[in-house]
Parts: C-alpha cells; structure tokens; sequence
C-alpha cells in the first residue's frame, strides 16, 4: 500500500516536473538504489514553485562551474583599474570587489565542501553508511551543486548534482543562481547606460534580476533561508541530514546564527559599510546613474539594494532576525515532514538528529545538574533543539514593541510551547501533533519573514538594535537558556557579533574570559594556512565540541554578566 | 557418552514429572491474578507466576525458636540476619532498607520531578520496595519482606514446621505457595521480578531520568555484594553453585527484559495512553549518554555491523547470555544448547531507530517462548544438580568462551564497542574466576581482571563511564586477549 502511494506520488512528481521541463533527461529521474534509505514521500513542491524564476528551465539554462565568473571576479585586492579595462570604464571596482572568487577559492570553506567528502572522514563514514558519500545525492544536494534542487530526493539522479563541478564545492552560481541568463546579463558590458556611466545591470530591481535568475542575496530574508537549506536543512530539496548520518561521523551541524556566519565567512561581499564601494554613497549612486535617475529613486538604497543607510538601519541587525526565523522555520518544516510521513505510517519515527543532540549526549552525573533543575514534561524525554527557538524568541519579544510585528508577535510562544508539548508527548514526539504543531509553527515563520521583508522602514535602528542587543544578552543567562549549551551558544554569537557590529567594544580580558566557557565565535581567521586553500573546519569543530564538553551553566552565566558589564545599553 | 546419555534421560524424566504435576494442579484449581502463565514445555517454572495466596509479615518468621534466633548467619537465626534493627553497626541488608529508602531526598527529588505525592504511598514504588499487598498493615514497612522472595505464606507457613515438609517435592511445596529458591532458575526468576521487572513492575526511563538508580541485574556480582547479607548457606559446592548460578542467572533476566518489552510493546501496540514507546530502558544507557567529543567522531567501528546511531537493545542482558547458553551443557552435562534464532530475530527488530510495537510485541513473545524452554531444561536440571557435578575445568571454557565473544574473530578489535556489552563479558569472567578458587587457583587471572575492572570503572563523580574512548577500549581488549590466551588448552585450536 505504501509502496503504491509512493509510486503514485513518484509518477505525479515525474509528471510536474516533466511538464515543466524540470527534468532534464528521462534518466534524470531513476529512481535510486538507496532511496528506501531516505525520504520516501517527499511532497510534490513543484506545483508551488513551478514560476520560480530561480530555478533552471533545462539544462542548457545552467552553469554551475566557476570559470565564467572568474574571468572578472578573480582580482587581487586591491586591484589597479589601469589593468582592467572593463573596471576602469565602469568603475566595477566601486561597485564590487572583483576579488569574490580568490576569496572563496583561497579562504572560503565552501569551495572545499565537495573535496571534503573524501577525507579520511568521509571514508569512514561511508564504511558505516554502506554507500559512497562522495557520490550520494543526500550528501551532494548540499555538499555540491543540485541542478534540480526541487525534485525529491528518490528522484534525484546523481547526475543532477554535477559531477564535474562538484570539485570546487559551492560555487558562486549554487548561491547567487544557478541560470545563465543572469550571468551573461549583468556583465553585458557593451550596453552602458546612463550616458554610459555605468551597465543597465546596476539599477535594475530586485524582481528583474531575479527574473534572469540572479537570486537577491541582499535581501537578508532570501540570503537568511538559502544559507539555512543547507545549515540547517529543506526538505522539499531533500537537504535533511539525519541522526544515521551523524551517527557515521558527520560533524554536529553548530547552531545556524545568520550574523555569525555572515561575520565569520571571508567576505567576498563588501557592501554597505565598505568606504571602497563609493556607488553605494548618495553622491556616488547619483554620479553613476544621473541626477534624474537618482531623484526618480529617492529610496533607491531599499528599492535596489534592499538595506539602509547604517544611520537608518543596522543592515547586520535585520539579517540576524531573518536568521533566527529561517533557522526555525527550517526546523519545523523538518519536523513537519518526518512527522506527517510517520504519522501517515511510514516504518519508525521522527528523526533522532530532529531532536536536542545534547538532552541525550551527556555523561551521567551524580548528582545532576538536570534533576537539579527540573523537566520541562516527562522526565528523560529529549526535546527538540531548543536553540533553534532561544534567539527568535527574543527577536520577536522585541519585535512586540514593534507596531508593524505586534499583532504577530503574540502568536509565538504559544505556537512554540505546541511543538515542544507533541516532543515530550512520548519519547521522540506524537508525530500526529509533532506535524500540525510544527506546520502552525512554519507557517507563523512564514508569515514573519514576509513582513521582515516587505517593510520598506528601517526596522532596526540604532536604538532599537541597542535594545535587540540587550535583550539578547538577557535571554543568554537567563534561567530559561543556561542549561542549554547550544542555546547560550547561539545567543552568545548573536550577541558577540551585534555588539562587535555596534561598535561598543568588549573588555579583551572579559571576553577571554568568556570564550573560556563557549565557544564566542563559528570560526575565527586565520581562514587559510597556506595562502591558497581554506582551512578545514577541523580544528574550530574540536574547540566547540571540547567547550561543549566542559559547558558548565553557572562559569558561563558570569563570564556573560562581566561581558555585558557596566554597557549601559538602553532598555525598554 | 553413554553417561551423558543418561543424564539426558534423568532430565526429561523430571521434565515429563513436574508436567504430570502441572496438570494435575491445573484442573483442580482455579487460578485468579495469574499474569504470566509460567508453563512451558510441559514443565513449570517457579518464580514466574504471581501466587494466588495471601502474604504474612515477617514477624510471624521471626519466632526465636523458629528464624529468630540470635546467631548472625547461621541457621535458624534467617531472620536475624535479614533484618534491619538488630545489628545497627553493620550495614543493612537492602531488602530489609527498601522502604526507608522511599523517605530519604534521593526518593523526595525522584517523585517530585514525576509528579508523585508521596513514594511510601505509591504503587508503583510499593510493588518492588516492600510487599505492596501488606500496605493496610504496618507489615508494609519491613520492606522486602519474607514473604516477598519465599512466597506468601498463608498456605505453607502451617505446613512447613510439620516434619513431614522436609519430604516434599519442590513441586509440592510450590503448590502451596512457597517458592523454592535453592533451585537457581527460580531463585533467578524471583530476584528479576524486580530487578529487571516483570508485568506490573518496572522502572522506566522516565523513573531514571527523575533519579532512580538504572537496573542492572547481574545475578552472580549481586549475590556476592559485600552489603548483602546472606541469611543462608549454599549448599552447591564451587566451581558448580557459582558458573550454574551465573548461567541461570544470564538466561533469567535475559527473559525478564525480553518479557518486559513484550509487555511494553503489547501495551503501546493497544494505544494505552499511559505507554511509552520505545521505552529507552530497555537500550544501552551509554549508547546515547556519551558525550559528542572530536575523537567521536573518528572513533572507529565494531565488527557487529548494524545501523549506525541506533542504540544497542539489551546488550546488557544479552551480550553474555548467548555464551551462558552455547554452554548450558558444560554445566548442566545433558542439558541442550537453546536455539536462540527467535531473539535474533528480535534484536534485529530492535536495530531499528523506532521499532513498531505491534511487530516487537509478536517477537518478542516468540523469543520469551524459546527462552522458557532453555530456562525449563536448566530449572529440570537444577533439581537434579546434586547427582552431576560439571567438569573442574568448566570455568576455564566459560572465560575461554566469553574473551572470544568480547573479541573479534581475530582478537584484533572488539567485537561490540558498547561499554554494557563490554562489562557483562567482565563480569561473567570475575563470577568464573571466583568459581574456580580466586587467586589461589588462577593467579595468573588476576592481573588482567583487575585491569579491565579499572578501564571499565566509572571515574568519580560520575554514573557512567564518562571518557571511555579509544584508549581505554584498546586496554580493555587488550586484557580479553591475555585472558583468552591465557584460558587456552593445549591442543585446542585458537
């Protein structure tokens, strides 16, 4: 009966996608070998994301090797325009770095993420998992490049996920588009416009550059649930990592915090903040598009780039709340999922990898700081992760104060306390409730996300960033958090790298102090060894997990208290 | 061959009795609150079946001429040494403190966070700290009583001061309620009715995670706890009391856990709201409980190939039972090696992340089934024991045969890395150790034992065996090899 269903469900994806020329070749959807291992019913998405104008319309429509984009953004910095002619006719320098790929390619650890398959990790794990991980499509859909992400894993062939570029990891096209009529677009050098001062590219919208395939990474809500499908994971693009997966050696994926990550990436993005980037100034942008041009978008800093001036807005500030929400709203669309798949009968549970790693990951102790402390319902019943709700919690805690989020911010903790109620309902969660509450959960995300998008207004300015901030460190040594290491984690990040953002400095000796007890940071420079390669994740992972091991809640709370200091932030 | 031939003989002959003797009892009385039938192969296990009778208090044991008299350990003096007030400079018998312990802040914290009133009052508590029937009297305070492990008296307390008790069968007497416990299977079955649990008791992970001690049940190292004291004196001569006690003991609370996930498993099966599924106390503690370090993650796999990231079921009563049952026959001579193909299959099942119930709960029913008939042949087999000694040298194949099950075919890797599998090949070795004389006979165990105690100790602080990694499974397997090669015969193949 379920193999029916599945099949069924199978032919009605084939039939989408085929219809809509998702599917490159009749091959491209064998079903695989191992695909009883993985999602079996994965919800046909196609039909909602059919006009997606991201998605490649064939193969032809994709490039996802590097090449092309290198031959303009593989500059040294700082580069000399008098060796390029095509930025010193356009200033390209003024208005990206051109450094991107040397970047990514020399200090970015995507550029590895397909590489690392191989390492003697890999080798192990695929010893234990029984299948070759450097060629698994549940590892390439994030380690590489899915060509046809929103096919469901049993119908992603292997070769979808290019082979051949699959040496250089995620490449700059897995992220900013997969298709190429962008990229042939935005550098179409020979139609300069405004009086030939910059390319037609520049001052397009948002929407028309999407329409070529360019996906709008300044849009801190689009970047936020990118870098959450593979961070955290998206079912619909079968990015789910599993506790089978982690079981074999796979590193624990950290908590997801967007600024973090932002801040601890090797920048190959220079916007708003960088002075190099003089287009991005109200006399530069009106010197490069004409006066007319410029008094036509008086609020061209939103329209076209989607951010503000830094005295408007904290650009930082609203990619951290776009953050936490996606990282949720990943989850419990996680959650959702497994959960509607066991509930309709599918064999087992809901994922062990859903669930807070550390609630079973701990040594035992006599006495226990977890007996001290009480349990949330049943005791020794793991709940969900529960970092995942600590920061958006006080992101929307703040955003009540907010006229715009008001209303919805009431709908939150209720929601949440739902999820977390169907977890402890029995061990590993009632799947029935586990799906409907985490549905209600995602799409209240959804819907979060969608005004932290639409809201043309500066949202986070100084002073209200000021009280995000210490609210954030409030939450951190709160009773509700302390005993969570991921959760003070996660909301340590967030608040290290707001505070850092904000300029208000951090006594050094404190904030040693404080990475004594946590790790402060995702990862720190240097970002490559040798010059030319990044530097594996390894060594950052030992010094997480060895914090974790030694995580006590009460070193933490005080090493966090010195740091918050005498600040004098503002509070409501 | 001829000789074992007729053992053979000797125990179906008891096998055939003691069913002759069930039917006999069956059709004349009826049986009210049995739970589990405790029949199989025709014959009739005690230590199985919830009695029909009522229970005494101790008290009416506790006469001077009877068991109370003043004499610490020996005879005739039981109840003296069992209980608790008598002798206050040393340590109490556990059974004899088991429902004051329900008072201490151990037990306050454990019903708190269940939200439980009170532990002295509650059944689920009162079922294994004290003999729950007695709760409207004060009896209910001398905690595991008499009654609770000899079977309640009203029918044989009369009986059993008359002369003519010492002439009855087992059988006899069990009909009259009173549990003979000489016999090891069950005394065994008896001991895992509450230390492993059985259909109406059990301590659930819920209780551990609140504060309650995890079950272990090993019945050799429990019956030679330094704070247990023993009111009786085993007649059995060594090496045979302690390897059959072992064996008994293994094959014992492997059924007790089998039979308690049935009972789990029926449970969650029919919806019962109350149902915990999948119950995790049934699975390696430290399956999960460790914690997630860098070296984890390159830690290295066993040869036992099963899916990764699911916890070990039962490795703690299984691991070591396999080799109790490949030599049934060394200590029992003409006893049958079990067939144990139903529990495989039930621990495949339980390989799985979340198991079904339904499917779990028809297994393991089989596999208790298989389990009864082994547990039938040695409980035939220890009423007989006194006439077959079992070979001097038996400890030596058990230690021989249990390093080979705690090692790979090669010796060169652990065969299960999990520390409970690693620990009841342990402790079976120590049982045969002491089994056959200690020190004195093999000083050359010594050594080795004494390491593997210490790589296997939980550091201080800890419940658990906090930062056992690489290096200490490497010592671990490496003194299993000494001691494999150490338990070689000459002539025998490696």
């Amino acid at each position: 009966m379920t193999n029916g269903c599945g099949m069924w469900v199978r032919m009605m994806g084939f039939l989408f996608a085929a219809a809509t020329g998702l599917v490159l070749s009749v091959s491209g959807v064998k079903p695989l070998s191992h695909a009883t291992a993985v999602q079996k019913d994965a919800p046909s998405v196609q039909a909602k994301q059919v006009k997606d104008p991201l998605l490649p319309r064939g193969l032809d429509d994709v490039d996802t090797g590097s090449t092309f984009c290198l031959g303009c953004h593989n500059e040294k910095s700082p580069i000399d325009v008098k060796d390029n002619e095509f930025a010193s006719r356009f200033k390209s320098n003024e208005f990206v770095l051109l450094t991107e790929g040397r970047t990514w390619k020399q200090q970015d650890p995507h550029s590895t993420a397909s590489k690392v398959l191989g390492n003697p990790l890999g080798v192990q794990m695929a010893g234990i998992l029984g299948y070759d991980v450097t060629k698994a499509v549940q590892c390439l859909t994030c380690h590489s490049i899915d060509k046809d992400p929103v096919a469901p894993l049993p119908n992603k062939a292997p070769d979808i996920l290019s082979r051949f570029d699959s040496s250089e990891g995620v490449t700059c096209n897995a992220c900013h588009g997969l298709r190429k009529p962008w990229q042939k677009e935005h550098s179409a050098d020979k139609v300069a416009s405004h009086g030939g001062r910059t390319i037609p590219w520049r001052t397009f919208s948002p929407e028309k550059k999407e329409e070529l395939g360019m996906r709008n990474l300044r849009d801190p809500v689009v970047k936020a649930q990118l870098c959450a499908s593979c961070h955290v994971g998206n079912p619909a693009e079968g990015k789910m990592i599993s506790h089978e997966i982690y079981a074999a050696g796979h590193p624990p994926l950290p908590p997801f915090e967007l600024a973090t990550f932002l801040e601890c990436q090797p920048k190959h993005w220079g916007y708003p903040l960088n002075p190099a980037l003089k287009f991005f100034t109200d006399t530069g942008f009106q010197e490069y598009t004409g006066e007319e041009f410029a008094k036509a978008h008086a609020n061209w800093r939103w329209e076209l780039y989607r951010f503000h001036s830094e005295e408007k807005e904290i650009s930082l500030v609203r990619s951290l709340a776009a953050g936490a929400v996606a990282s949720l709203l990943a989850e419990m669309r996680m959650i959702a999922l497994d959960a509607a798949n066991v509930a309709k009968g599918r064999e087992g549970g809901v994922d062990f990898a859903r669930f807070d790693c550390y609630a079973c990951h701990h040594d035992l102790k006599s006495p226990s700081d977890r007996q001290a402390r009480g349990y949330g319902g049943p005791p020794g019943r793991p709940p969900i992760k529960a970092w995942v709700a600590a920061l958006p919690g006080v992101v929307v805690d703040h955003a009540a104060g907010l006229k715009s989020f008001a209303d919805l911010a009431k709908g939150f903790h209720p929601k949440w306390e739902a999820v977390q109620k169907a977890s402890l309902a029995r061990p590993f969660g009632k799947p029935d409730e586990l799906e409907k509450s985490a549905s209600e959960l995602a799409a209240w995300c959804e819907e979060f996300l969608k005004r932290l998008q639409d809201d043309a207004d500066p949202i986070y300015t100084k002073l209200e960033s000021a009280r995000l901030l210490a609210a954030i460190g409030e939450a951190a040594t709160s009773k509700l958090w302390t005993a969570d290491p991921e959760a003070t984690m996660h909301l340590t990040w967030a608040y290290v790298t707001l505070r850092r953002h904000s300029m208000i400095d951090i006594p050094p000796d404190k904030l040693e102090a404080l990475k004594k007890t946590i790790p402060i940071q995702v990862r720190a420079e240097p970002f490559t060894t040798d010059g030319l390669t990044p530097r594996t994740v390894g060594g950052t992972l030992r010094q997480r997990l060895d914090a974790f091991r030694l995580y006590d809640p009460k070193h933490f709370s005080k090493a966090f208290r010195d740091v918050i200091g005498d600040s004098s932030l503002p509070r409501k | 061959l001829s000789s074992s031939l007729t053992v053979r003989a000797a125990i179906l002959a008891v096998v055939f009795l003691t069913g002759l003797g069930l039917s006999r009892l069956s059709s004349a009385v009826v049986k009210v609150d049995v739970h589990q039938k405790g029949i199989v192969g025709g014959a009739k296990i005690d230590g199985l079946e919830k009695s029909r009778f009522a229970q005494l208090s101790s008290a009416s044991c506790a006469a001077a001429a009877c068991h109370g008299g003043s004499h610490f350990g020996e005879v005739g003096s039981e109840f003296t040494t069992w209980a608790p007030d008598l002798l206050l400079d040393s340590p109490l018998d556990p059974h004899a403190k088991a429902y004051r312990v329900l008072f201490n802040a151990r037990s306050q914290a454990i019903v708190r966070a269940l939200n439980i009133p009170e532990a002295h009052k509650e059944s689920l508590c009162l079922k294994c700290h004290a003999v729950e029937e007695m709760q409207s009297g004060h009896a209910i305070s001398e905690g595991v009583g008499c009654g609770a492990c000899h079977g309640p008296a009203e029918k044989w307390l009369p009986e059993h001061t008359q002369a003519r008790w010492k002439s009855r069968s087992n059988r006899e007497k069990e009909e009259l309620g009173f549990l003979p416990l000489s016999n090891l299977v069950t005394r065994s079955l008896t001991c895992a009715g509450c230390h492993v649990g059985n259909a109406d008791r059990e301590v659930n992970h819920d209780l551990i995670a609140a504060g309650h001690p995890r079950l272990a049940f090993e019945y050799t190292s429990f019956h030679f706890r330094p704070d247990y004291r023993q009111h009786w004196r085993e007649r059995t001569p060594q090496p045979d009391f302690e390897v059959r006690a072992w064996v008994c003991g293994q094959a014992a609370t492997l059924r007790a856990a089998t039979e308690l996930l049935h009972q789990r498993a029926e449970r969650a099966a029919a919806n019962d709201p109350k149902a915990v599924w999948p119950e995790f106390s049934g699975y390696s503690c430290f399956s999960c409980h460790q914690k997630i370090g860098a070296e984890n993650l390159q830690q290295g796999t066993s040869p036992t190939k099963r899916q990764a990231g699911v916890p070990g079921w039962e490795l703690w009563s299984s691991t070591a039972a396999k080799v109790a049952a490949e030599l049934s026959e060394v200590a029992y001579p003409g006893v049958h090696k079990p067939d144990l193909h139903e529990l495989d299959a039930l621990q495949k099942l339980m390989g799985k992340p979340i198991p079904i119930p339904k499917t779990i709960a028809a297994q393991a029913k089989r596999a208790v089934a298989e389990l009864d008939l082994w547990l039938s042949e040695l409980h035939a087999a220890e009423e007989c024991k006194k006439d077959y000694r079992m070979p001097a040298d038996a400890p030596r194949q058990f230690v021989r045969e249990l390093t080979r099950n705690a090692l790979s075919k090669d010796l060169l890797k652990l065969a299960n890395l999990d520390w409970d599998a690693l620990n009841v090949n342990f402790l079976g070795c120590t049982a045969m150790y002491h089994a056959a004389g200690g020190y004195r006979t093999h000083p050359e165990w010594s050594a080795p034992l004494s390491d593997l105690r210490d790589a296997l100790k939980f550091p201080p602080g800890f419940n658990g065996p906090a930062g056992f990694g690489a290096t200490e499974r490497e010592r671990v397997r490496k003194q299993f090899e000494e001691l494999h090669k150490l338990t070689k015969r000459p002539g025998e193949t490696p």
